[in-house]
């Protein structure tokens, strides 16, 4: 309870513009992943308004209810994207398994557009599933090793040598040589992990 | 490389390693690859009519808190 009252805290006190750019970003994705469905579960007549702008604010309110538990080291926009990929691919398995005594009847565009979805929902599932579980493994194998934990910390945050440089005040022929050490020690891992 | 469900192969994962290491940062660059004109027509509303209902949506929710007066 006391982390959550703390995430709410920070979240508004966040940066009206701050939180906007990540609201954003995260329609952007919306747009990207699905577009804009006349028919659907995610289209505008099941939500009540169009996805890029029910999707989003739904995911705000998780994070700021504590429905969905802050992970620290991730930025907002990143989180928001999270929540919102869990909760399309719900609502598509939701939506397919309902409709699955009836997708055989015919070939037809309803037909496809629901094959479609399964397929979404499958690729968003499996890429939190991958993401989660690879990352709790990496973890668990540097746990010897802070310095390098923290440095893949970074990394899942920021995609950038800079800006890692930036945070851990090195150089970025030192941040690729964290980034050598770290391959390493997984490549060792994993070759006797068998 | 998906044995049953939830149970992937941990050694296939380390093959996928940099597609892990970078999938949340793939969908920021997905999000950006999104153009404004492309948002605008997509949605058939324009990124400052957007952006005013999340400002408004925001504000709502910080008055509820107690943070602003209303």
């Amino acid at each position: 309870m006391k982390k959550q009252m703390k995430v709410r805290k920070s979240l508004q006190e966040m940066p009206l513009d701050e939180v906007l750019k990540a609201m954003e970003t995260a329609g952007k994705w919306i747009t990207k992943k699905i577009g804009n469905p006349e028919i659907g579960p995610l289209s505008e007549a099941m939500l009540g308004d169009k996805a890029a702008v029910v999707l989003p604010k739904l995911a705000y309110c998780k994070l700021a209810g504590g429905d969905w538990v802050w992970k620290d080291g991730l930025s907002l926009t990143t989180q928001l994207i999270r929540i919102i990929r869990t909760e399309i691919s719900h609502r598509l398995r939701d939506s397919c398994i309902r409709k699955e005594p009836n997708v055989l009847e015919s070939l037809t565009e309803n037909y496809v557009a629901l094959e479609d979805d399964k397929l979404l929902a499958d690729e968003l599932i499996m890429e939190d599933e991958t993401r989660d579980l690879g990352y709790k493994l990496i973890f668990e194998w540097l746990k010897d090793y802070p310095e390098l934990t923290n440095y893949v910390r970074l990394v899942r945050e920021f995609n950038s040598y800079r800006a890692i440089s930036k945070r851990l005040r090195l150089k970025i022929g030192e941040v690729k040589e964290l980034e050598m050490r770290t391959m390493k020690v997984i490549e060792e891992k994993r070759r006797g992990f068998g | 490389m998906r044995k049953r469900d939830g149970d992937l192969d941990k050694k296939g994962l380390l093959d996928l390693y940099f597609f892990m290491t970078f999938i949340d940062k793939i969908s920021v660059l997905e999000a950006n690859t999104i153009t404004t004109k492309v948002f605008e027509e997509t949605w058939g509303m324009t990124r400052e009519e957007y952006l005013d209902d999340f400002r408004e949506f925001l504000l709502e929710q910080r008055k509820e808190e107690g943070l602003i007066k209303g």
